[in-house]
Formats: C-alpha cells, sequence, structure tokens
C-alpha cells in the first residue's frame, strides 16, 4: 500500500486491500469487539504497550472463533513488546507500506480457519481446549510451549489459551491442559519447575532473607572474631574502640593483629533491627506480590510446567470436531444430539400435515454462562447442567425433547400445545431457571432469554430452525 | 599352687602389726584414712546435716520456684549431630521447663548443620549457632555464651541424657547460698553393660568421682564441675568473659569461678547419664587428657593460688592442695612404695602383692556396699557390679595409676597437653606461650 493510499483511509481506520478488509484499532476506537468480527484482519496501533498488550490478550481471549482466531496484527509497536504477546499475535509492520508483507501469512491463516470445525459445546472446559488448539494449528504451531510473561499470574502463558483467563483465574489453565492430556488431545514434557504461593496460587514472588523470630529483613551484619589466646568469641564490634581502628580483646586486652595468626572469623551474626534478635542464618521467605502472604518457602506449591505436543487425535479434533463433546452431550440424561433433534422437528413437521395441530421449538439461552462456570467451578458444572434438564423436562410434556446446541444455549420441542399455553411455558420457565439459578449459586445473577419458533408446514425444517438459533450461535 | 597358698598363710600368720604396717604403709595412711575414713566421716556428717538443712533445702525450692530464672542450656561440640535429638529429648521432659538451647556447632563435617537447623525450625532449640571453622570447645561455649540471655547458665555435653528433674536440681543450690557461684551435676554412665572397660568406669564414677564429690563439696574443696553436666551463674562467667583454652577447661573454669570469691556446690540429684568410652584406647587417651590438666592448670596455671598475697583464700588453697597431694604427689609416692617394697622386701614380694590386691579389694567391696548408703540415685542395680569389683584393684590401683603417671610426666616435661588435638593447633600455640 502506497503511502498515497494511507491517505484515503477513513477516520474510523478501516480500509479495504488485496481484496481483504482490514481495520487499525487506535486507543481511542468506539467500536466493541463483535462489531470487530465483520472485519477479516485487525491492526492493532501498538506505539503504546499497555494498549497492544490489554487489546490482543483481550481479543484472543474472546468466545467467539471468528475473533479469536482472526489475523491480528501489530502495527508500530514499540521495541519493548514481548515474546508473548509476540506470539499470539500473528506479526508486526512498521508502517502500512509493509502490508504486502503480511498477505501470503494472512492468506495462510484464513485459509487454515476455514479447515478448523468449529461445533459449539456444552462443556465450558471443550471450548477452551478447541480454542487453544485450533488456534496454534491455524498459526502453523503443533508445539504449544509455555512462555515466559510478567504479567502472568502463573509465571507462564500458553498462547491460544491464557487469554481466556482473568489474573485471578490464570491456575486454571493447568486444569484445562490436563484435562487435554487426558483426552488424548495433546502430549506432554518436562518444561520448567516453578513455585506458588501456597494461599492464592499466584507465581509472583519475592524472596527475602528474614529473621526467623519475626520475619523482618531489616538487619545489620557483623563479623564473630575469635581471639585465639584467650579463647574470648564475639562480635567484631567486642573489640572496636572508639578512638582508632585498633581491635583489642575485651577478655585479655591484647591487641589483635594478624588473621589466621591472632584471631580468625568463623562466622557471621545477624542482628534485627526490628525485634533485635541475634541470629546466624536467616530464614528465607516468598511474598506473594499478589495476596501478600509471607510463605515458607517450604510450604510453596511446587508445579511442574510442561510444554504440549498436539497428537493426531488432537489434529483430527480440530479438523472433524471434538469426539468427547458429542459424547458429554450424550451423557447428560433427558437430552439429545442436535442432530437427532433436527430429525425429530422435521418428523414432527410431517406429523403436523396430517393431523393439523401446534407445536414449537423454544430455545433458552444464558448470556453469562462463562460468569455462572467461573463461579461453580468445573465439578459441579455438570450436576448442574442436570438440575437445569430436570427443571425443564419437568415443565414440558415426556414425549417433548431437549437438545443442546451450546454450552449456554439449549432447545426443546413442545408439540401438540395451544400457543398461547406454550409460550406460557417458557416464560415461566425462564423465570423459574433465572430463579434456581440465582437462588442457588451465591453471587451469580442469572440472565436468561428465550426465543421461540412456531413451527410451519410449508419452510424447510433446516431453515426454520437455523432462524431460531442465528442470534445465539 | 598349694605350696604357694600355704606359704601365703604362713606369711600372714607371721606379720605382726609393726611389720603389717611397715609392709602396707601406703594402704593404712593414704589410702585408707583419705580414702575410706575421711571420706565415711564426711558422709555421715553430710547425711545428718542434709537431714538438719531439710527446712533449708525446702526455703530455697521455694524460692527457685518464686524466682522462676530463665535458663540458658549450651551445647557446645562439634560431629553432635546425631545426639543431638536424643538431648533435647530428655531435656523435653524436665520438670522445669523454663530455659533456652543453645547449641554451637564448632566446624563440624558431618550432618550437625542440617539437623541443628531443624531443630531450630520445629522449636526445639532456640539457637544453632554455626562456626565454619573450627575453634575448639572453649571458643563454642564462649559463643554460645554470647548469645545466652538466661541468669544461669547450663553447660552440657551433647553425648548426654538426663532425669527428668535434673534441671530444677541443679539450679536449686543457687537459692541456699547467694555466694555459690556454679553448681556441677553429679555423671553416671549410661553403657556400663558395653564391655568390661565401661563397667569398671562406671563403678570408678559411682565411688570415685560421685561420692568423692559429695565429699570434697562437704568440705568445701570441690574443684572440677565436670563439661557434662554444670551450672553457673551468668554473672560470674560474664566477668570471666567465659572459658579459656582447653583441654582441661573444666576444671580451669571451676578454679577461676573459686577465685573469684565464688563457693562450688556439688548436687547429687541432678543425675546425668554419659557414654563413658568403651575401648582402653579410647579410655587411654581420654584420661591422659584429663591428667594432664592437673599439672597444667593446677600446678601451673594457678599455682598464685599458693602464694601468700591478698587475694589468698584458705579453700582455695586447701582445694589445690589436696588436689595436688593425692593426685600427683601420692601417685609418685606410690612408686616409691613399689621401690621400697622391691629393695627391702624382694624375698616377699609375691606375698605383699596378693595382700595388697586382698586389702584394696575388701576395701573396695567395703566402699561400693557401704558408701551406695548415701548415694541418692543410682541408674543400674548394685548386684551387678559386685562381681567386677575385684577387678577394680588392677583398674584403679594400677591401670589408671600408671596413665597418671604417665601424664604427669609428658606434661610436666614436655607440655604434651598442648600438642593434643582435641583444641586447635592455633590456639594450643598461644596458651603454650602464655603458660595459659
Amino acid at each position: 500500500m502506497s503511502s498515497q493510499n494511507e491517505n484515503l483511509l477513513n477516520n474510523e481506520g478501516e480500509f479495504q486491500y488485496k481484496g481483504h478488509s482490514f481495520y487499525i484499532l487506535y486507543p481511542n476506537s468506539t467500536k466493541t469487539i463483535e462489531q470487530l468480527t465483520e472485519y477479516e484482519i485487525i491492526l492493532i496501533y501498538a506505539s503504546h504497550p499497555e494498549f497492544a498488550s490489554f487489546t490482543i490478550r483481550k481479543l484472543r481471549g474472546f468466545k467467539d472463533p471468528a475473533m479469536y482466531l482472526k489475523p491480528i496484527f501489530f502495527l508500530k509497536p514499540s521495541n519493548d513488546t514481548n515474546n508473548y504477546l509476540n506470539t499470539i499475535s500473528d506479526g508486526s509492520i512498521y508502517n502500512l507500506s509493509q502490508l504486502d508483507a503480511l498477505i501470503p501469512s494472512i492468506e495462510e491463516i484464513l485459509t487454515a480457519n476455514t479447515k478448523v470445525y468449529i461445533n459449539n459445546s456444552i462443556s465450558y472446559e471443550s471450548e477452551l481446549i478447541m480454542k487453544m488448539l485450533s488456534f496454534n494449528f491455524t498459526r502453523g504451531r503443533k508445539q504449544i510451549n509455555p512462555i515466559p510473561y510478567m504479567l502472568s499470574a502463573i509465571n507462564f502463558c500458553y498462547p491460544g489459551l491464557s487469554s481466556s483467563f482473568g489474573y485471578s483465574e490464570e491456575n486454571k489453565v493447568f486444569d484445562i491442559l490436563e484435562l487435554a492430556e487426558s483426552e488424548g488431545l495433546i502430549s506432554s514434557s518436562f518444561y520448567d519447575k516453578t513455585h506458588y504461593c501456597s494461599k492464592c496460587n499466584n507465581g509472583a514472588l519475592y524472596y527475602r532473607s528474614v529473621c526467623p523470630k519475626c520475619s523482618s529483613s531489616n538487619s545489620d551484619t557483623e563479623d564473630i572474631v575469635h581471639h585465639f589466646r584467650c579463647g574470648y568469641v564475639g562480635p567484631i564490634s567486642d573489640y572496636k574502640n572508639e578512638i582508632d581502628d585498633t581491635l583489642f580483646c575485651p577478655k585479655c586486652n591484647k591487641n589483635l593483629r594478624h588473621i589466621g595468626v591472632d584471631y580468625d572469623k568463623p562466622s557471621a551474626l545477624h542482628t534485627c533491627n526490628s525485634c533485635s534478635n541475634k541470629f546466624q542464618d536467616f530464614e528465607v521467605k516468598a511474598k506473594c506480590m499478589n495476596c501478600e502472604y509471607d510463605n515458607e518457602i517450604e510450604y510453596l506449591i511446587e508445579k511442574e510446567i510442561k510444554k504440549y505436543t498436539i497428537t493426531n487425535k488432537g489434529e483430527s479434533a480440530i479438523l472433524y470436531g471434538y469426539v468427547a463433546m458429542q459424547k458429554e452431550i450424550e451423557e447428560i440424561i433427558g437430552t439429545v444430539k442436535f442432530e437427532l433433534f433436527n430429525k425429530m422437528t422435521k418428523f414432527e413437521i410431517e406429523r403436523m400435515k396430517y393431523s393439523k395441530h401446534q407445536s414449537f421449538v423454544a430455545l433458552l439461552n444464558l448470556k453469562n454462562t462463562n460468569e455462572l462456570i467461573t463461579k461453580v467451578g468445573r465439578s459441579h458444572q455438570r450436576e448442574l447442567i442436570k438440575d437445569i434438564i430436570l427443571t425443564v423436562r419437568n415443565s414440558i410434556k415426556p414425549f417433548d425433547i431437549i437438545s443442546f446446541r451450546s454450552l449456554s444455549t439449549f432447545v426443546f420441542s413442545i408439540n401438540e400445545e395451544k400457543e398461547e399455553t406454550a409460550l406460557k411455558t417458557v416464560y415461566e420457565l425462564s423465570n423459574l431457571l433465572n430463579f434456581l439459578l440465582t437462588d442457588n449459586v451465591p453471587g451469580f445473577d442469572a440472565k436468561f432469554e428465550f426465543d421461540f419458533l412456531v413451527l410451519n408446514t410449508h419452510e424447510h425444517y433446516k431453515k426454520q430452525l437455523d432462524r431460531l438459533i442465528q442470534n445465539y450461535e | 599352687m598349694f605350696e604357694f597358698i600355704e606359704e601365703f598363710i604362713a606369711f600372714i600368720k607371721s606379720l605382726t602389726t609393726e611389720h603389717f604396717v611397715r609392709l602396707f604403709w601406703f594402704f593404712i595412711f593414704f589410702e585408707m584414712i583419705r580414702y575410706i575414713i575421711l571420706e565415711f566421716v564426711v558422709l555421715l556428717i553430710y547425711k545428718i546435716t542434709t537431714k538438719l538443712k531439710t527446712k533449708h533445702t525446702i526455703e530455697a525450692e521455694r524460692l527457685f520456684k518464686f524466682d522462676n530464672p530463665f535458663l540458658s542450656i549450651i551445647v557446645p561440640g562439634k560431629n553432635e549431630g546425631e545426639n543431638l535429638f536424643k538431648l533435647i529429648n530428655s531435656l523435653k521432659e524436665q520438670t522445669y521447663t523454663n530455659f533456652e538451647i543453645i547449641v554451637v556447632d564448632d566446624g563440624s563435617d558431618d550432618e550437625t548443620p542440617t539437623i541443628g537447623r531443624k531443630l531450630v525450625k520445629i522449636g526445639l532449640i532456640k539457637h544453632f549457632i554455626r562456626n565454619e571453622i573450627r575453634g575448639g570447645k572453649a571458643s563454642a561455649a564462649n559463643l554460645a555464651l554470647r548469645f545466652a540471655k538466661g541468669k544461669f547458665v547450663i553447660h552440657l555435653d551433647a553425648d548426654c541424657s538426663f532425669d527428668n528433674d535434673a534441671i530444677e536440681k541443679i539450679i536449686i543450690p543457687f537459692y541456699l547460698d547467694d555466694k555459690i557461684g556454679a553448681v556441677g551435676g553429679n555423671v553416671a554412665v549410661r553403657n556400663y553393660k558395653e564391655t568390661l572397660v565401661t563397667t569398671l568406669q562406671a563403678i570408678e564414677y559411682y565411688d570415685t568421682i560421685s561420692i568423692s564429690r559429695i565429699v570434697s563439696s562437704n568440705l568445701g574443696i570441690y574443684r572440677v564441675i565436670s563439661g557434662a553436666f554444670g551450672a553457673f551463674k551468668k554473672e560470674a562467667l560474664d566477668s570471666l568473659k567465659g572459658w579459656d583454652i582447653g583441654p582441661g577447661l573444666d576444671g580451669d573454669i571451676t578454679v577461676k569461678i573459686r577465685k573469684l570469691g565464688y563457693k562450688i556446690e556439688f548436687a547429687p540429684e541432678a543425675m546425668c547419664l554419659t557414654n563413658a568410652p568403651n575401648t582402653i584406647k579410647k579410655l587411654t587417651k581420654q584420661r591422659l587428657r584429663w591428667d594432664k590438666s592437673l599439672v597444667r592448670f593446677r600446678m601451673r596455671k594457678h599455682k598464685n593460688i599458693f602464694y601468700p598475697n591478698k587475694s589468698f583464700n584458705f579453700s582455695n588453697f586447701i582445694s589445690l592442695f589436696e588436689n595436688i597431694m593425692y593426685g600427683f604427689v601420692l601417685n609418685i609416692k606410690w612408686v616409691f612404695y613399689v621401690i621400697d617394697i622391691w629393695f627391702n622386701n624382694a624375698s616377699q614380694i609375691e606375698f605383699i602383692f596378693v595382700t595388697n590386691i586382698i586389702l584394696y579389694t575388701i576395701a573396695n567391696y567395703f566402699k561400693f556396699i557401704v558408701f551406695s548408703l548415701f548415694r541418692t540415685r543410682k541408674n543400674a542395680p548394685i548386684s551387678y557390679f559386685l562381681m567386677y569389683i575385684p577387678a577394680m584393684v588392677f583398674y584403679f590401683g594400677y591401670y589408671l595409676r600408671s596413665v597418671r603417671l604417665v601424664a604427669h610426666f609428658q606434661e610436666l616435661f614436655f607440655k604434651t597437653s598442648y600438642k593434643d588435638p582435641w583444641n586447635p593447633k592455633k590456639t594450643s600455640r598461644f596458651a603454650k606461650d602464655n603458660n595459659l
């Protein structure tokens, strides 16, 4: 792009180049992340390192693959961008005239993105695993290596994964990696060992030599002097006088002249300026910069940091979908796979043609799913889903079916019912679920929204369902 | 054999009183009078006065409990790590608990630093202080003293263990008399069953050491507070600026405290068990070291006790005089006795030898059984030792005397204590040059 063309950029920073739509994201940009998904490539104006760092992590941490897989570059980066940020971006240019050089890699990424099979999952973990695998795959990386990063709560970041977590919950990265490894999607090998705060699991620790009695690091050190002649032992201040530097023994009043001949210094003595404790061995403590807890070294949490390789099964999951996700859905009693739900909807429409009754498909979407998962934790997630299904099941007829579209969205059929009654059922159900979750999950305000489809016999069943779910993908 | 017995009986029958005294003067005038009659009399007096002083003792105990003094237990040593747990366990059981434990590692080259630091970490000892370079026991004890915060300082050897009231018992005497500056604990042999050498030492500790200390303490001439278990007024140690270079620093510090005008007391009920050397070689090495200190400290370093100057003190004079008299002069006199018999009664020497053995054995049995009535604490049944008493004649009468003679000779003429590896050369050199 020539400098003349640069002048054609509009105020919003969007432009077309070689058939691709670009958007330059400035610090003062007013666009939301959702709005950014419409551009093929994002250029982050990176002359402010804090802005660049915050923005790239936010974009890569976004739940929508249309954003996290998008080619994103730094424009005019400062010299202090770090290795991790460079890894999760797709490269840097210093002015728009260098755009040509980016085109091959942009096309490579966009092509790779089309190969990735993204299906919705009911599992938050599955979504994150797929995100990590697909991001690295589309960047041509089979290795997922931890990268030391100063702003990380666990000292290391994994491309495609760590950006999905806030600072306080970053250690959950290890759970996701372990789960992916247990599913056989990645294999691990040793990379390093590190230590975390025993109270908050944070890796930002600073080590201090402290008084073993009061943990103060404010102390003075003196050599212990042993006078050979009389066996007197004491700190060097015992031997000093106020007039000159000559050393005199306080016991025998002899002059100490020659180290090794008259005296030696067998050890040192530390005096704490805080509690006056005299001691020889400092205690080393590790203070957490996050919660300020003063950890004893032996109680720090030791963690092995691993590097990972995407396995063949992992690649297959990227290209054809995460098999375990389907299995998880099937395991939830009372639900059917979405493909089966489609077929059943088709049969219902066929049945409507003969019996002239009305049937409906309802959709319930929990807007703040991620917040819920964070609050309840992985171990309670499945129980919660079962409770939700049970509640829905109790509100509909036994021959109506339920299916998960994604972790936050599920659909269910309401067959052979009056429209008014069906609508009322869905409305009441969404209120009931809001109440159920808000009441049972402390600090959580559930935000269920619902949608409703009146099935008709003249339109293709798939079109009708797509119309229902398109706003919740 | 029968012929010898018949001749021996005839020899005994032929002995007149005058002849008996002539042949066995050493036993009668020096051994029997000092170690049997005098000790027995003093023990009797001790027993009676102890009864009479009961009220006084109860008052001292009350004062001690009221004062509840903070004590500093110091344990200097090299490569004592493996003994520390046992020692600390023994101290944990004490009825009196207001104390701190300070362990000084004098340049150990084993696991002692790791063990010591761990003990501090788990709160079993207050300080573990390590000297990277070995400076000798005195320097280690002095370093511990620098950290000590207690009103009284108790010096222990790491390989010792204690009765659960030992700490209390060793401190109470300080409340009997304000002038008491140091108290020695009672030491017995823990491994008395291990070898014949340790069994004989156990008998020696019972009689010669423990009983002798009761006696000398009552006579006001008690002179060696064992390094294994001794308590000191902190102010006394501070004014002396601690221990001087060894070997023999236990006796040295006792004399120095005496010189300050303090009294020294023995606490027979403050019981400590230690492991005695289990081979004759180790025992010889230990005793050579102990015996040389008589020449080095009593006769050389502290000879001014005998000078009739301002600081002359009669009990200090008697204390050292008795020590030199019985430990040094009579040991040489015993050689004269052997020469006397050899030249004047050569034809009867074998009968005199056997008679001496019988006399000493009878005396040893008498002492062991009768004196056991005065022992306040026994760590082994008396009956166990009875069969070993005859061997004490050879152990005490011949072996220990010979070792003592060699030690005195070596120290008197060659100052060999300054070459003892027990103390580092760098300090011994100064001690030798300055007659310390």
